[in-house]
């Protein structure tokens, strides 16, 4: 098996630290790690030993150049290059995972499921925690039954660390500076639609340590995924609720509102300027030297959940899938890193080993098997859960939603 | 008198109100890099007080347009970035004209005293760092020294609070480039006698400023006091100078935080193959704020000037305080622009007058006599108080200080 890593960020780097563990990914395979900064891709293959190699993901040569003789391509690169990575999949002839199309350009890599059918290659689209686990704890529950008219995504982050940095950024600042900038999209009455950035805030009572927090409606790929993968069993309503820590949301909201978060250029001394580039080089700047002082140990955590509700047999269901996820004691990764990098180099290891039989342009609740997949998340720290609510004294939650909702 | 006023930013259009405001100011022109800017400044003064202002565009890093830009007039009030300050001296000189600015945080303010000749040969004054704080500060300094025989500690202080109502994420009083550059920088205190370097916004206490800032946090920061008066007072015996700031909690948390993340340092970082400054684009990104038509305004600066000193062999310590507000003239302007920017046309009514005179390059407390500097601030609503405090029954201020102390016997 071969498999090649593109980007050597933050998750090309937990993907292949995943990978090259002997205990958790058993077996021998070659990887090849590639990044436009070569000197990236060169300090993950000096400190795992797997190979390196330059790569231009815009440039389609040297794409299929990188790729060729592959099996599969795990894509860690920013999303806007996903349709042309999968492009070159289909010309190599290799299987393909990403970590996510912030909805729309999910929406479009959609558009390949035909031509992965006829090459009986699978593509496994939004493979990291969120989309990513989220999906196969959706798919498990939505499996427990016959009718599935609702399922939610809410993801609360939390972060304890004892800390004198500024900002620690647990996944790529332009996702999140995207994520409190753009539309969010969210499936109502059976349609995508689109509503206001921001809204939909509500409190949720998560599992410790994470506890009470605030969430709100923020653009993700699980509602297109959820649409696309529970429409024969009915699916009406469909979102993605976003909580970060109060103080992390709080600056990354003040940046947002001071216009750091739009690509649309602005004239600086005659010269024009990208103010989210040149937020995020100010920010990349910040943490390259920060990354080497000495700090509070690591302490954060995420927790997923997913809300899925319908019938089984006639009587409503409502079923809440769980994961929670620490900062990793066994490599010290953050929690937010952790959970995302680790998922595709699970799911590359269930491609090798014939688990993911599905062939086609696939969301994770489609193809993955989950409680195999939910076995080797254990191994890496990231237990999951169950609790399943149903009515006892009659078939729905009608009577109990009057009884709970009347006035205190 | 003519009057070219150079900048029409935060500052520049306090100073052009106040000039344009005072009717023996005739003819006063007003420059900015950014025509626009100097036009709207202009057509603002003209609608209140008649004909009397004239925008230009001009970019004061073009040596020979700013000589032929500031040529004819008897008066440059410098209100660009402090950078340029030694550049617009040497315009003065050239167009022989006399100089005015409102500071160069320390590190350009000493550059700057070394003009002093020339501007003597040239018979122009040059009068640096005029503004609020360094300026009305410097004055106040000058006014107590007076009053003394010997200068033993200056210590200077300014307390900012805002209560004004606006939707925009980030509002600040002065240039935000001059504010990173406090957050940078290494202040430079007069310590015992020495300059020393201490660490950025250490030496941290809670001060008490008149009503309604009230008691605030304040640190060390870089500032011009701290270049001049420890040399106009060394013949009285200054030991320490020092200048403490205290922002809001809520102002300097998000202060803070920017300059965390680096955008005040100096150097460039690379955005799509171009050098950028992060502070220009944060600037930038703050001019593009959307406005918002139901702003109020209703700040306050609280400038506190602290002299510590001898007065026929008795030690006293004499404070001056101006609470700096909105006045009811330019409801248009923030309490903080309306003395940091309006100081200079006070001093250019003065020097007008031949109240300020001489030629060389002074700090204010050089040239400026306080009492009718005073009045014309009392003229804009900013009144400057002073009280003294003298120990009875004995000398000993060290031993009466520690016992405001909670731990008072360290």
């Amino acid at each position: 098996m071969k498999i090649v890593i593109l980007g050597a960020g933050l998750q090309g780097g937990i993907v292949a630290t995943d990978l090259m563990d002997q205990v958790l990914s058993p077996g021998f395979r070659e990887i090849l790690i590639a990044d436009y900064d070569i000197e990236k891709a060169k300090a993950v293959a000096d400190r795992l030993d797997v190979q390196a190699c330059f790569c231009d993901v815009s440039d389609p040569v040297v794409l299929e150049d990188t790729i060729r003789g592959s099996d599969i391509v795990i894509n860690c690169v920013q999303y806007n290059w996903n349709v042309n990575v999968m492009k070159a999949c289909l010309t190599v002839g290799a299987h393909y995972i990403d970590l996510g199309g912030l909805f729309h350009v999910t929406r479009e890599q959609f558009e390949l499921d035909e031509e992965f059918r006829k090459k009986n290659i699978v593509a496994v689209l939004g493979m990291g925690s969120t989309p990513g686990t989220m999906n196969v704890m959706a798919g498990y529950a939505a499996g427990l039954l016959d009718r599935v008219t609702e399922a939610h995504a809410i993801c609360g982050c939390g972060d304890f660390t004892k800390t004198e940095a500024v900002i620690g950024i647990p996944y790529s600042l332009l996702t999140v500076m995207e994520e409190h900038t753009l539309e969010p999209w969210i499936l109502h009455n059976g349609e995508l639609i689109p509503v206001t950035p921001g809204s939909g805030k509500e409190r949720i009572s998560f599992t410790e340590p994470i506890g009470e927090a605030d969430a709100w409606y923020c653009i993700h790929s699980e509602p297109a995924q959820f649409a696309r993968s529970f429409k024969e069993k009915g699916i009406q309503e469909a979102s993605f609720k976003l909580s970060l820590p109060a103080e992390f949301e709080d600056r990354i909201q003040f940046l947002a509102e001071l216009g750091f978060g739009t690509n649309e250029t602005v004239l600086v001394d005659g010269v024009p300027v990208n103010p989210l580039k040149t937020m995020i080089a100010v920010v990349n700047r910040y943490l390259e030297r920060y990354d080497s002082s000495c700090d509070g140990e690591l302490n954060d955590s995420d927790v997923l959940r997913v809300v899925v509700k319908g019938t089984k047999n006639g009587i409503e269901k409502e079923i809440t899938v769980e994961s929670v996820i620490r900062t990793s004691t066994k490599w010290g990764f953050m929690a937010g890193a952790l959970d995302t990098g680790v998922p595709p180099s699970i799911v590359a290891q269930m491609i090798e080993n014939g688990l993911v039989t599905e062939r086609g342009v696939l969301s994770p609740e489609q193809c993955i098997p989950p409680l195999p997949y939910f076995k080797e998340l254990e191994k890496r720290e990231m237990p999951v859960y169950m609790i399943e609510k149903t009515p006892l004294s009659s078939n729905d939650f009608q009577y109990l939603d009057d009884v709970t909702s009347r006035p205190k | 008198m003519k009057v070219i006023v150079l900048g029409a930013g935060l500052q520049g259009i306090a100073t052009a109100l106040d000039l344009a405001w005072n009717q023996n100011i005739r003819e006063i022109t007003l420059a900015d890099i950014d025509l626009d800017r100097a036009n709207y400044v202009a057509e603002l003064c003209n609608q209140k007080y008649g004909n009397k202002v004239r925008a230009v565009q001009c970019d004061v890093s073009d040596m020979e347009a700013l000589v032929s830009i500031i040529s004819g007039h008897d008066l440059v009030i410098n209100e660009v970035n402090y950078y340029f300050n030694c550049h617009v001296m040497e315009a003065c000189l050239i167009a022989k004209v006399h100089y005015m600015d409102i500071g160069g945080l320390y590190v350009e303010t000493i550059k700057q005293v070394k003009y002093k000749e020339q501007f003597e040969k040239a018979g122009l004054i040059a009068i640096i760092g005029i503004g609020g704080t360094p300026g009305v500060t410097n004055v106040c300094a000058r006014w107590a020294a007076d009053q003394l025989d010997t200068v033993d500690t200056i210590d200077v202080y300014c307390g900012c609070d805002d209560w004004s109502g606006s939707t925009k994420a980030l509002e600040v009083t002065y240039a935000i480039e001059t504010i990173m550059d406090e957050f940078y920088m290494k202040p430079i205190q007069f310590i015992d006698g020495e300059y020393v370097e201490v660490m950025p916004r250490s030496g941290g206490k809670v001060i008490q400023y008149a009503n309604p800032v009230g008691s605030m946090y304040s640190y060390f920061i870089m500032h011009s006091e701290v270049g001049t008066l420890p040399e106009v007072y060394k013949d009285k015996g200054i030991k320490n100078c020092t200048f403490r700031i205290g922002f809001p909690d809520s102002i300097k948390e998000k202060l803070e935080f920017l300059h965390g993340l680096g955008f005040s340092r100096s150097d460039d970082v690379i955005v799509d193959g171009n050098d950028v400054k992060p502070v220009r684009v944060l600037k930038k990104m703050m001019e593009l704020q959307t406005e918002d038509p139901d702003a109020t305004i209703n700040d306050c600066d609280v400038i506190k000037t602290v002299v510590f000193g001898t007065q026929n062999g008795q030690t006293v310590e004499f404070e001056l305080e101006a609470v700096c507000r909105p006045v009811k003239e330019w409801p248009e302007l923030l309490g903080a622009q309306v003395y940091i920017g309006g100081a200079p046309a006070w001093a250019a009514e003065l020097l007008r007058k031949g109240v300020i005179k001489g030629s060389g390059v002074f700090a204010p407390e050089e040239c400026i006599p306080p009492e009718p500097f005073f009045s014309e601030a009392a003229k804009r609503e900013i009144y400057i108080r002073v009280s003294k405090k003298i120990l009875l029954g004995t000398n000993d201020w060290e031993a009466a200080r520690k016992k405001e102390f909670i731990n008072q016997w360290i």
